[in-house]
């Protein structure tokens, strides 16, 4: 089925240069280490925690609601340090999830309601299911569905899931419009 | 983004007659042919291990058994385990106070041993030790009473105690398989001389008769043959040592019933069926013997058509990359059909609905769409395949009738695929003038908005499911190679069609909203 379209308010978003939409809800610690690659989309009632360390988004993402972005920290003998962390391009992330992760790749579909542990890898075009609870540090292969808490492999992916999210995350950009 | 995109609504037919959504089907160009996922082999291309993406040659990751090294699942929940490492006395306690030990999350390798003062104020040497953990069920290596390792990839793989027994019935069993083989080959092909790319026999062996075939291996028994060397006919002589047929046990003890009263049994400490099961060489019974279970490699595989053997899909060699030599899917060469907007639906009119097309081809297309029964009309030979899976459709399935307003010959351009930002429009404006109006609602670059009518048949349905039929022109590549001053005659063209099943969701469903494009 076609993307329905989503209409906001113009005085709700912060429209950028590079075609970034940034909700005024949203919560951006730290914007000055939180960069967004462009026409990328953070809804509603975001925490992005930039001030823990740096956070790069890439281009076309799509935030959700009330989702918390949170670098991920190591404990040392001395004390912990927060470690950057990275957001590949063409990433649809869903509404209310709390993302923890040390690095999620490219043409990634996190669903509703998960949670990404700390120190997790999410490479490449992979699917998580709504309600997953990924434990810390797991590594997360290409080309997989990953559901259950604590997330367990489910099923193979498609071989077309880059074509799919870019075509997913671009016609949602698109058909994000804004009503006066 | 399947959900996202609802895609399991609309569904392709594949050549085996099964339906699948467009994205996960392939499409073999030699045959001109849809192929899904049954219709294919595998073959393996690439193993590595999913956690350190360690990438290891097939031979060396056969000899490992599919095992990584280093990365170890947990026994009691299969998750990954974790190495954390603490610090530990190396020399003897003295009178003075020990100091308390530390605990670091994470595997710090490149420390080098610490020293930990106490609180007198003399140094002993400490030396770091790592012990395994998971961080979701809070096992660890120490719950077995394991030693923490000095070193930080020293974890070693249990013994097998039917390792010898095994081994074998292996070797006895691969010379049964080489003299069976080379009897059905010398039967076959007394002088056919052995290609080059099968090395020996008992290399083929290994793989072949207890495996799965790859192709190379099947191509080489269909047409292999045997070499007339003295080193092979040595191994003709069957070799006399069998091994010891194994002993039956007649009967069986009973259940002792006493088991479950006396309060000898704990059944807390007992394992679960899957996590024996997961280290079925030693199935432990407690929980004390479970041992961390070393992660199994997976695979990166190429699909190769069934039918002409020609490679469907073909991916990069390196574990970490996504892109692939060779992709073929059917995503790139069929026009997908999407859902756009379907009314509130009533039982007795044709529900206006309208459908989303979009050319995935790098060229200009020309689709032609059909409904069901002009298919079943057209008594064309070309066809008689086509209606036959037609009246294989299950009338169950199908609760519903779709047509289209023209009454025939509608055939619609489609604009070259282009990625959704791009602004030009003149194209579009050539190709609207040429569309029928009640057919073609609205026209942007590659996207076509088509309107259909579908008419529910009876009263007690409850999701509404229609079909039709789709027609394309596909280039395919031809195997046969002529001279080669043409230019041309690599490829062929031909007009393809394909049933289309779209279920547009339960009867009680709401309308969707209108695109305010379609309006």
């Amino acid at each position: 089925m076609e993307l329905a379209e989503i209409f906001y308010k113009k005085s709700d978003f912060i429209e950028t240069t590079s075609g970034n939409k940034v909700c005024r809800r949203s919560i951006m610690c730290g914007s000055q280490n939180i960069v967004l690659q462009g026409k990328t989309i953070v809804m509603a009632d975001c925490i992005v925690r930039g001030d823990l360390a740096a956070v790069k988004i890439g281009k076309n993402c799509v935030i959700g609601e009330k989702c918390v972005i949170r670098p991920p920290f190591k404990k040392f003998a001395k004390g912990v340090a927060f470690f950057p962390m990275q957001i590949g391009d063409h990433v649809f992330i869903e509404d209310e999830c709390v993302i923890n992760a040390a690095t999620i790749g490219s043409y990634v579909h996190i669903g509703k309601n998960s949670v990404i542990g700390r120190r997790c890898i999410i490479m490449d075009c992979s699917y998580i299911l709504p309600n997953t609870v990924i434990p810390p540090e797991t590594v997360i292969p290409s080309y997989t569905v990953y559901g259950g808490s604590p997330s367990a492999f489910v099923e193979d992916f498609p071989e077309t899931a880059k074509e799919l999210m870019m075509d997913v995350t671009q016609s949602f950009y698109q058909n994000f419009r804004p009503i006066a | 983004m399947t959900t996202l995109l609802n895609v399991q609504r609309v569904k392709y037919q594949c050549s085996c007659g099964s339906f699948k959504s467009l994205c996960f089907l392939y499409f073999c160009r030699h045959c001109l042919k849809i192929k899904c996922k049954d219709c294919v082999t595998l073959e393996v291309d690439c193993r590595f291990c999913p956690s350190c993406y360690e990438h290891l040659q097939s031979h060396e990751a056969i000899t490992r058994k599919n095992r990584c090294q280093n990365c170890f699942s947990c026994p009691s929940c299969n998750h990954t385990l974790v190495t954390r490492a603490t610090n530990s006395l190396a020399t003897l306690p003295s009178n003075l106070n020990i100091t308390p030990e530390n605990m670091n999350a994470g595997a710090d390798a490149d420390d080098s041993v610490s020293n930990s003062t106490n609180t007198s104020g003399l140094q002993t040497p400490s030396k770091k030790v790592y012990y395994l953990a998971c961080s979701v069920c809070r096992w660890s290596t120490r719950d077995i009473h394991l030693a923490d390792q000095p070193t930080i990839n020293s974890w070693k793989a249990q013994d097998n105690i039917h390792e010898g027994r095994f081994n074998e019935l292996l070797q006895h069993y691969k010379q049964i398989a080489t003299r069976e083989k080379q009897e059905r080959d010398r039967k076959r092909y007394s002088t056919v001389k052995l290609r080059n790319t099968i090395a020996t026999s008992a290399t083929r062996s290994s793989s072949d008769k207890y495996g799965v075939l790859t192709p190379l291996t099947r191509r080489g028994i269909r047409t292999g043959g045997i070499l007339k060397t003295p080193s092979l006919n040595e191994n003709l002589i069957p070799t006399n040592s069998s091994p010891k047929p194994s002993d039956s046990i007649a009967t069986i003890e009973p259940l002792d019933e006493t088991l479950f009263l006396s309060d000898s049994f704990d059944f807390n400490k007992l394992t679960t069926i899957t996590q024996r099961l997961n280290s079925v060489e030693s199935q432990p019974l407690t929980i004390d013997h479970l041992y961390p279970l070393a992660k199994n490699f997976t695979s990166k595989q190429s699909k190769r058509c069934k039918e002409c053997d020609h490679n469907v899909l073909k991916p990069e060699p390196s574990p970490k990359l996504i892109k692939f030599k060779l992709h073929q899917m059917a995503l790139f060469f069929i026009p997908e059909v999407r859902i756009w907007h379907h009314p509130a639906w009533s039982f007795d009119d044709n529900n206006p609905c309208i459908i989303s097309v979009i050319n995935q081809v790098d060229e200009k297309t020309l689709i032609k769409l059909y409904t069901l029964d002009e298919i079943r009309q057209e008594n064309d030979e070309n066809n008689s395949e086509l209606i036959e899976r037609i009246g294989q459709l299950d009338e169950n399935t199908l609760t519903s009738i779709l047509t289209f307003p023209i009454e025939n010959d509608r055939s619609v351009q489609l604009h070259p695929h282009v990625e959704p930002n791009d602004v030009d429009t003149k194209i579009n404006d050539e190709l609207r003038q040429n569309d029928p109006k009640d057919l073609v609602i609205h026209r942007k670059f590659a996207k076509l908005a088509i309107r259909c009518f579908v008419k529910i048949k009876n009263s007690d349905v409850k999701r509404v499911r229609a079909a039709f039929v789709i027609e394309h022109r596909v280039v395919g590549i031809s195997s046969i190679v002529s001279t080669p001053t043409t230019t041309n005659s690599n490829t062929n063209t031909q007009n393809i069609r394909h049933i289309i099943l779209i279920d547009f969701g339960s009867i009680d469903e709401p309308a969707l909203p209108l695109h305010s494009a379609l309006v």
